[in-house]
């Protein structure tokens, strides 16, 4: 079976609102940058593979609609749904479609166009009809109970906490995409933001975003010839918690499906002590206690020692093991394209191409995940070193 | 244009609803948990085996956003890898291959379903057109149809009489086939005398509106134990969107039926088994030329979608149907389903007793 690589990316500038344009456009602005920065054309490509939560902007079999604007006409097209996770979901669909021998070259893209639909009001039917959607009230309440839960676990602080949103919005001034970029904020500024649902308030949660993101995979052979240094996927997992949040009351102090995934991927990879075999960390953090919640259950630091971790100044982009220097879910958040975000930025580290947010000339190995649905994690480790050699 | 094939992948577990039918008080867990669970049990393997889940679902059918959560449980997605397609079953058939020949999960479970009878199908069939433009002009995947056999009528020859026989041919299939809805046989002269829905479609032209699952148990060829039905090969094509294209032209479905063959070494003419989907009897007068087969071709031993199977699990009950008649003697069968509004993109796939 062919090494896989990802030899191209592209995403737009995220913002609030884009009203100059409608949503193909939106999404081909991803599309031509990430055919442009492989080197090819959509004659090139094989496949496509797109990702988008239909629903968030009241659509539906949208990927018929938008074929042509992914160059789909004549090829195979297909379409994944996945709630926040649809990103990391998309990137594995090509992964394994190249994998399998099917197709050599996918284009792999995701939008979301929130300013178009009602997100939150979409978010709010994820729960069970009967037991669960009278009570809920879109992503804000639900991340409220969960990093609770996480606070009286971990007796992390609400200074900690707003130490993870000074360094998202900071990172976010060094990259051109970035949607939240705030240089000057501090902590006192976070902590007197307005209190949204205890223990969060405005500046711990990611913001509401308009944006696309896209992809160019390739199997080995095509790979080494569209890019200088592919980036490699070594190592993907994927795997859901239960979907009754009462079934898993400390779903976030207890991340059960991100720990399956990463002792997946690190036994795999051979990795036993991540802050010194990763380079670079690009994870899906919906607000600032998922961060430190996801930092501890990824063995970045000890059970309980989330707080501790952002005190080191290890996950700075400076630091030992960067966590999110391109400003993260924090900073940018375009629901069908944030985790695909989270793959392209590891691949940007990885192929040198972060510019000003790089955190090193060599980034070897990068971490990227996917979070969303009842608390579904997706994984995957890039490389620069190809698998099989 | 493929660069591999699906040689090497086994389908082990086959099941179906027990009929598709509105099953309006039923939840999806309770439509998809007795295919999951008969799928298994017919591939002889248990949950605790299980790595790997593709299902296939609608959003805006369930009402529910990222609607295999719906499910998840009855899918045994807890610490699992479970994804979702949003498209025809077949597309997920695609997927779920790709995990097996990856080498990666050695067995992979396809879960399609759909319940057509608990929404407003105009309004969520409205949903797929073009928002700035179309759908404010009120049009439903009818509408899109009753142009389409509009132009194949006048471009073919063929006529509303002809879809009519197509469709008394399937009610007769389905009422031999006790998981298709139709019961009762009708006669074209019953087709010609029922409703008219848009242009020149009438009422028993169509699909009736039914609920229901289907799952496929998908092997490595050391899963594969003994009596395996091998998915030879799979070719999927989009087209544009309606509005952009001649609604006569079959060219996607060409390309997919050619990927398909070339990377089975198969064509239509090898295949005992065909099981196209059509919506609407014209469909299969227009399509079976491009799979290579005469347009009366006595096809759809299942009685086919005419004779009642919802949308996106149609594909891969197809499939399903294809593989239950090659365990009983046949040796290759050729699967169509198209999807999108005026089928804008197609499913091909081929599948054999022999692995070729």
């Amino acid at each position: 079976m062919p090494d896989v690589a990802i030899v191209g990316t592209g995403q737009t500038d995220h913002k609030s609102r884009r009203e100059d344009v409608n949503i193909p456009e939106l999404a081909r602005e991803a599309v031509d940058r990430a055919l442009a920065d492989a080197g090819v054309t959509f004659a090139d490509i094989d496949a496509v593979c797109f990702g988008n939560m239909d629903l968030f902007e009241g659509l539906a079999e949208n990927e018929h609609w938008l074929a042509s604007t992914f160059g789909a006409q004549g090829k195979p097209l297909l379409k994944y749904n996945t709630g926040g996770t649809v990103g990391t979901s998309t990137t594995m669909g090509a992964y394994y479609l190249v994998k399998s021998g099917f197709y050599g070259r996918i284009l792999a893209v995701g939008f979301e166009k929130q300013a178009e639909g009602n997100s939150q009001g979409a978010i709010t039917t994820v729960g069970d009809p009967i037991w669960e959607r009278p009570m809920m009230a879109g992503a804000i309440g639900n991340h409220a109970v969960m990093a609770s839960t996480y606070v009286a676990d971990s007796g992390v602080t609400e200074e900690q906490a707003a130490k993870v949103a000074v360094k998202a919005r900071r990172n976010a001034c060094l990259n051109p995409h970035a949607h939240l970029k705030l240089p000057d904020i501090t902590v006192e500024q976070v902590l007197e933001s307005a209190m949204l649902a205890y223990p969060l308030r405005t500046l711990d949660m990611c913001p509401t975003s308009n944006g696309a993101c896209a992809l160019v995979i390739a199997a080995d052979g095509p790979a080494q010839k569209l890019a200088a240094r592919p980036a490699w996927i070594a190592a993907v997992a994927s795997a859901h918690d239960q979907s009754f949040q009462g079934d898993s009351p400390k779903r976030m102090s207890e991340m059960r499906s991100l720990i399956a995934v990463r002792e997946r991927l690190y036994e795999k990879m051979g990795i036993t002590d991540p802050v010194k075999q990763l380079d670079v960390a690009e994870i899906y953090e919906p607000q600032t206690y998922a961060e430190l919640a996801m930092c501890e259950n990824l063995l970045f630091c000890e059970k309980g020692g989330g707080g501790r971790f952002i005190d080191s100044g290890i996950p700075e982009i400076d630091g030992e093991l960067p966590v999110n220097p391109s400003g993260g879910v924090l900073s940018t958040n375009p629901i069908g394209a944030t985790a695909m975000i989270r793959v392209a930025e590891a691949a940007m580290q990885v192929m040198g191409r972060a510019g000003e947010h790089q955190v090193k000339p060599d980034v070897q190995t990068a971490l990227a995940t996917g979070y969303g649905g009842n608390a579904w994690s997706d994984a995957l480790i890039l490389t620069a070193r190809q698998p099989s050699r | 244009m493929a660069v591999g094939g699906a040689s090497g992948v086994a389908i082990i577990g086959v099941a179906l609803s027990d009929r598709f039918e509105p099953r309006t008080q039923h939840p999806p867990s309770e439509i998809v948990y007795p295919v999951m669970r008969d799928a298994l049990a017919d591939a002889g393997v248990s949950m605790d085996e299980i790595g790997s889940i593709v299902s296939c679902s609608q959003d805006i059918y369930d009402g529910r956003t990222i609607s295999s959560m719906g499910v998840n449980e009855v899918l045994g997605g807890y610490l699992r890898s479970e994804v979702k397609i949003a498209g025809d079953g077949l597309l997920a058939l695609l997927y779920g291959a790709a995990r097996v020949l990856s080498g990666e999960y050695d067995l992979t479970v396809v879960v399609a379903h759909c319940l057509e009878s608990i929404s407003d199908l105009h309004v969520v069939e409205n949903a797929a057109f073009d928002p700035y433009v179309q759908r404010p002009l009120g049009p439903d995947e009818s509408i899109a149809a009753g142009l389409q056999a509009d132009a194949f009528y006048r471009a073919s020859g063929f006529g509303p009489d002809d879809a009519a026989e197509v469709s008394a041919h399937a009610s007769e299939q389905a009422a031999r086939n006790p998981r298709a809805f139709r019961r009762t046989p009708h006669t074209a002269a019953d087709v010609a005398a029922s409703a008219p829905v848009c242009g020149p479609l009438r009422e028993l032209d169509g699909t009736p509106v039914t609920d229901g699952a289907c799952a496929l148990v998908l092997a490595a060829p050391s899963r594969a134990g003994d009596n395996p039905v091998w998915l030879r090969g799979i070719g999927n094509t989009t087209d544009t969107f309606w509005t952009d294209r001649d609604l006569v032209d079959t060219g996607a479905l060409r390309r997919a039926a050619e990927s398909a063959s070339a990377q089975s070494g198969l064509a239509a003419s090898d295949c005992e088994v065909v099981e196209s989907a059509a919506r609407w009897a014209h469909e299969q007068l227009m399509h079976l030329p491009a799979l290579g087969l005469d347009p009366h071709a006595d096809v759809n031993p299942s009685g086919g979608q005419l004779g009642g199977c919802p949308k996106y699990v149609v594909g891969l009950a197809r499939a399903a149907e294809a593989a239950l008649l090659l365990r009983e003697g046949a040796t290759n069968a050729l699967v169509h389903a198209p999807s999108g509004i005026a089928n804008q993109q197609h499913t091909v796939a081929f599948l054999s007793r022999e692995r070729g």
